[in-house]
């Protein structure tokens, strides 16, 4: 279970730009669940989303997976960035998912994301929306159990949207989309969290 | 305890405080000609007593500004052990002068050299912090255009250098951005990377790199749609104020050369 108690946020906290992203957040997420986290530009969804994947410390309150503090969880959180082209680290996308999974299971996964004819070309080649899909490959690759994806849809056409929910729908894992659309994700029946001016309403 | 505490979201280049302080509404030129006259006269004498001089007018700036302490950066933990680090080997490489503990000789002078250098760094950095903090960005460019415009009869490309110089005070936050994102990223790869720290290296320098690339390139298509980059003039004149601190500050330059 991922609990959030009275987390709130300040990016630059204790200098003259100090800007409060989130306050007050009471979260409970359930391993396995799906959750859409939807708000305006700058509610603090993107915060939230560095928060629950761990990369995050909140200056405020306590986020955790069972118990443990979420930024000290190794090996089990995932963000996919909106900009996902500073996820990928290697110059081929073959070499950024050969990551120790059997090959079998890399054709496999990359087959239903739609991005196996990508295996041999430079990731700097890719769209914005076919790097998002490498770097949601390569975590699953991983075998991380939760998955945070930032605007996963921003970029990617109709049908590619909806590959995206098909393939999250069967993450057996927690999937967290943050997002300023929720029609995507219909199929998906997440539960949705609204963020307002910072906090959960 | 969390054994991630700091996020590059908070680092923070060149960001103005606005105020009404003497400090904030003196000109951008007359505080860069003082910032220029004492790193010259510290690059030319660095001692003790001229160090003491920049230091203590970087103080008086810092509180006539009415600066909290907050403006302050936060250097990380990294930062510190390598002080340490170069602290020890200055301490080992030994030198002139020696001094007596205990019965016991030691050459302080490797010691001495490092600690006049940091003293040096940090006030030279302050001095350029204080004129960030009270200076408007967009009042910076022109101000460095009126000092180098000299130049110009000598051919040397003044424009294309003060719109670098503008350009890169631009993407400084972009830069930050990326370097957050690729930590960000680094904090959610396996826990233990097989590759060599090398390879990693390697890794994200070409990612920053390529990325750097593109937003170059995006940013440079943004700024030739508008008209390309022309360096406005100055919108403050010079007035009594600037002269007064002019003087003073390039006064005080001139007597720590000559003074040591």
């Amino acid at each position: 279970m991922i609990e959030l108690r009275d987390v709130g946020h300040v990016h630059a906290a204790g200098s003259p730009w100090a800007r409060r992203a989130l306050q007050h957040v009471e979260l409970d997420v359930a391993i396995g669940e799906r959750i859409a986290v939807v708000g305006h530009n700058g509610a603090g969804k993107s915060t939230l989303a560095e928060i629950l994947a761990g990369v995050l410390v909140p200056t405020e309150g306590l986020a955790s997976l069972d118990g443990t503090p979420l930024d000290e969880v190794d090996g089990r959180l995932a963000l996919v960035l909106q900009q996902a082209r500073l996820q990928l680290l290697r110059p081929l996308v073959r070499h950024e998912l050969e990551v120790g999974a059997a090959s079998r299971q890399v054709r496999e996964l990359t087959g239903r994301l739609g991005v196996s004819h990508l295996f041999e070309r430079p990731v700097d080649q890719l769209s914005g929306g076919q790097q998002r899909l490498v770097a949601l490959a390569g975590a699953l690759l991983r075998g991380r159990d939760v998955l945070v994806l930032d605007e996963p849809f921003a970029g990617l056409d109709g049908e590619a949207s909806a590959q995206l929910v098909r393939i999250l729908d069967e993450i057996d894992g927690t999937v967290i989309v943050v997002t300023h659309d929720l029609a995507p994700l219909a199929p998906l029946a997440p539960r949705v969290v609204r963020l307002d001016r910072g906090g959960v309403s | 305890m969390s054994r991630r505490s700091r996020d590059l979201a908070d680092l923070t280049v060149l960001r103005y405080v606005p105020g009404d302080s003497v400090v904030h509404r003196a000109g951008a030129l007359a505080k860069i000609l003082v910032l220029v006259a004492m790193t010259i006269a510290l690059a030319a004498r660095a001692s003790w007593p001229a160090i003491a001089t920049a230091g203590g007018l970087a103080v008086v700036g810092f509180v006539a500004a009415g600066l909290p302490l907050g403006v302050l950066p936060r250097p990380p933990r990294l930062l510190w052990w390598g002080l340490g680090l170069s602290a020890t080997l200055a301490v080992i490489a030994g030198g002139e002068p020696e001094i007596v503990v205990a019965g016991t000789s030691f050459e302080v002078g490797g010691l001495e050299a490092f600690l006049r250098f940091f003293a040096l760094t940090i006030v030279v950095l302050g001095t350029a912090g204080l004129v960030g903090w009270t200076t408007p960005a967009a009042d910076l460019t022109p101000a460095i255009a009126a000092i180098l415009r000299p130049l110009r009869p000598l051919r040397v490309p003044v424009d294309e250098l003060v719109s670098a110089l503008a350009l890169s005070v631009r993407v400084l936050p972009l830069l930050i951005d990326e370097m957050r994102t690729v930590a960000l990223v680094l904090r959610t790869r396996e826990p233990k990377d097989d590759r060599k720290l090398s390879s990693l290296v390697l890794d994200v320098m070409a990612t920053v790199v390529a990325t750097s690339v593109r937003r170059a390139v995006e940013l440079g298509d943004a700024l030739m749609t508008r008209g390309g980059s022309r360096v406005p003039a100055s919108s403050t004149p010079f007035g009594v104020l600037d002269g007064l601190i002019v003087v003073l500050g390039v006064g005080l330059a001139v007597v720590m050369v000559v003074a040591g």
